[in-house]
């Protein structure tokens, strides 16, 4: 199942990705995204994308 | 060519915008009325359907001005920004390459890239520019404005665009790119002719000098560059020939591209958030003394003037293919241009959007952009402005306009909202 990886070194707090998904990522206090689940089922992994892909800085990644 | 000579075409003559509304008269972003006050005309847009049509210097421009329509296209994947897609002949296509500005070179910036290839550049720098990079500098940024504000010490009036919001983000970026210190002064006198001659597009004075300083940047980035290859130290440019060192990954050619956007996408761009945002503040006078009260509302309140008073209007897509733009049938490659500040007061997503109140909580705004190309500088922008504002209310124990907020001197035209003058009455703190 995929899981969503963030590299909080690259990350700006852009919040551009949860804003396009806020149901799979939220800011912590720093306003750097954490995933709301450990893994995420097969039918999010399109939502998945939508939230890398909304990145300006690539701080995002898919693992399986 | 004046706004009046494009209006004489009929824009929805052309088929790939046919059946679009017209943008009403007053929506010309060229003038500097429109540039002044534009709310009136952008909330009948947005009630007007938010979506229209009008003819630009090159062609039809379709505008949206409802906030989710704007932000889908700032997300959109089925538009682009790299002009190299359009037809060669295409008049969209000049003065952002290479022979029109001296400053562009071979290869395009990230911001006028598409993905992937604006993905791999974008990664090189995106680390100068994180927060806890940013929070960095604080004391820096701090003892710079102090700097300045000594400069004009023992005045009780000062122009603040002079003294502080044109030349602090210059002088921050040039020693954050790692220019030598005998260099800042000619650095900084070319960033400052540079700026100036993108403030006032009609001067021609001025776009001849401005370009002239362009060359001679280029040319100063060039030796720089290998002298960082040579001996790399701790700042932004050896950062980048680093990158280009290890992966082959950033050309020559990249690099001084990439330091030419660092330069002059930041500049003009937060002196303006200082400026419009100082405007906004001391126009109102029961704002400013909550911010005496709690100083720490500071931030909040840089916040607010993005806002309330961005300093980009908007920014622009071009359609890669037929497709429904807002709910309207659009061509292929029609220009398609999102207003920013008609959305930040788009009453279905911000509250009472035109009051200006620094307490509000949970502030949006689209000011920065959004998706891919959300703007690289916008913690470097807030925190400059964030601390240029608590340094100017640390000097002084009183600060008033010199002039009537509505007799403001607004540059006109181009993609940029920003103020000639802002003359400031101030009285020093005695004992601070
Ligand atoms: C208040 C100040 C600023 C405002 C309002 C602002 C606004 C913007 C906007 C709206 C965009 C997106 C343009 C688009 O979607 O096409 C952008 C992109 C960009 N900004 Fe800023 N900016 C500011 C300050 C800065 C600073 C200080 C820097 C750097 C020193 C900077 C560097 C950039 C760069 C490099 C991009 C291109 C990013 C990309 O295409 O991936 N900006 N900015």
């Amino acid at each position: 199942m995929p899981r969503l990886v963030v590299d909080r070194d690259t990350c700006m707090s852009s919040g551009q990705c949860y804003m396009v998904q806020p149901r799979l990522l939220q800011p912590d206090e720093e306003d750097i995204p954490v995933p709301t689940a450990e893994e995420f089922p097969e039918e999010d992994r399109e939502a998945l994308m939508d939230a890398v892909h909304a990145c300006p800085t690539g701080a995002l990644s898919i693992q399986e | 060519m004046t706004a009046t000579d494009d209006r004489t075409q009929d824009p929805a003559a052309d088929p790939r915008v046919e059946g679009l509304r017209h943008a009403p008269g007053g929506y010309d972003p060229t003038s500097v009325d429109y540039v002044a006050d534009p709310h009136e005309v952008l909330r009948q847009m947005r009630e007007d359907g938010g979506v229209h049509v009008y003819q630009a210097h090159q062609g039809p421009r379709v505008v949206l001005t409802r906030w989710a329509d704007v932000e889908a296209l700032l997300r959109s994947k089925d538009v682009f920004k790299d002009v190299r897609k359009l037809a060669p002949d295409d008049p969209r296509r000049v003065g952002v390459l290479p022979d029109e500005n001296p400053m562009a070179s071979a290869a395009p910036s990230i911001l006028g890239l598409d993905a992937p290839e604006h993905d791999r550049l974008r990664r090189l720098v995106n680390r100068a520019f994180t927060p806890r990079a940013v929070e960095a500098l604080t004391p820096r940024i701090e003892e710079i404005a102090d700097r300045l504000l000594d400069e004009v010490a023992g005045q009780d009036e000062i122009d603040f665009m002079e003294a502080l919001a044109i030349p602090l983000p210059v002088i921050v970026i040039s020693e954050m790119l790692g220019v030598d210190p005998e260099d800042r002064a000619q650095f900084k006198q070319w960033s400052l002719t540079m700026v100036n001659s993108d403030l006032r597009p009609d001067d021609h004075d001025r776009i001849r000098r401005g370009r002239a300083a362009r060359q001679a940047m280029r040319a100063y980035f060039d030796r720089v560059v290998a002298q960082r290859r040579e001996a790399p130290g701790e700042d932004l440019i050896s950062a980048l020939v680093l990158a280009e060192e290890e992966g082959d990954r950033l050309t020559h050619e990249e690099t001084l591209t990439m330091l030419g956007l660092l330069l002059n996408a930041g500049n003009l761009t937060t002196t303006d958030l200082l400026g419009n945002g100082l405007l906004a503040l001391l126009s109102h006078p029961g704002q400013v003394e909550a911010l005496r009260e709690r100083p720490e509302l500071m931030a909040n309140a840089v916040e607010e003037m993005l806002r309330y008073t961005p300093p980009v209007l908007g920014t622009g897509r071009t359609t890669a293919h037929p497709q429904e733009v807002a709910g309207c049938p659009v061509g292929q490659h029609v220009s398609v241009s999102g207003s920013v500040i008609s959305a930040n007061r788009d009453p279905e997503v911000v509250e009472d959007p035109d009051r200006f109140d620094i307490t509000r909580d949970e502030i949006r705004y689209l000011s920065f952009g959004g998706g891919i190309h959300f703007c690289l500088g916008a913690n470097l922008a807030r925190n400059e402005a964030r601390l240029t504002l608590e340094r100017l209310f640390h000097r002084y124990s009183d600060i008033r306009l010199a002039v009537d907020p509505a007799q403001a001197e607004w540059r006109g035209g181009g993609a940029f909202r920003g103020l000639e003058r802002l003359p400031l009455r101030v009285t020093t703190r005695t004992g601070g």
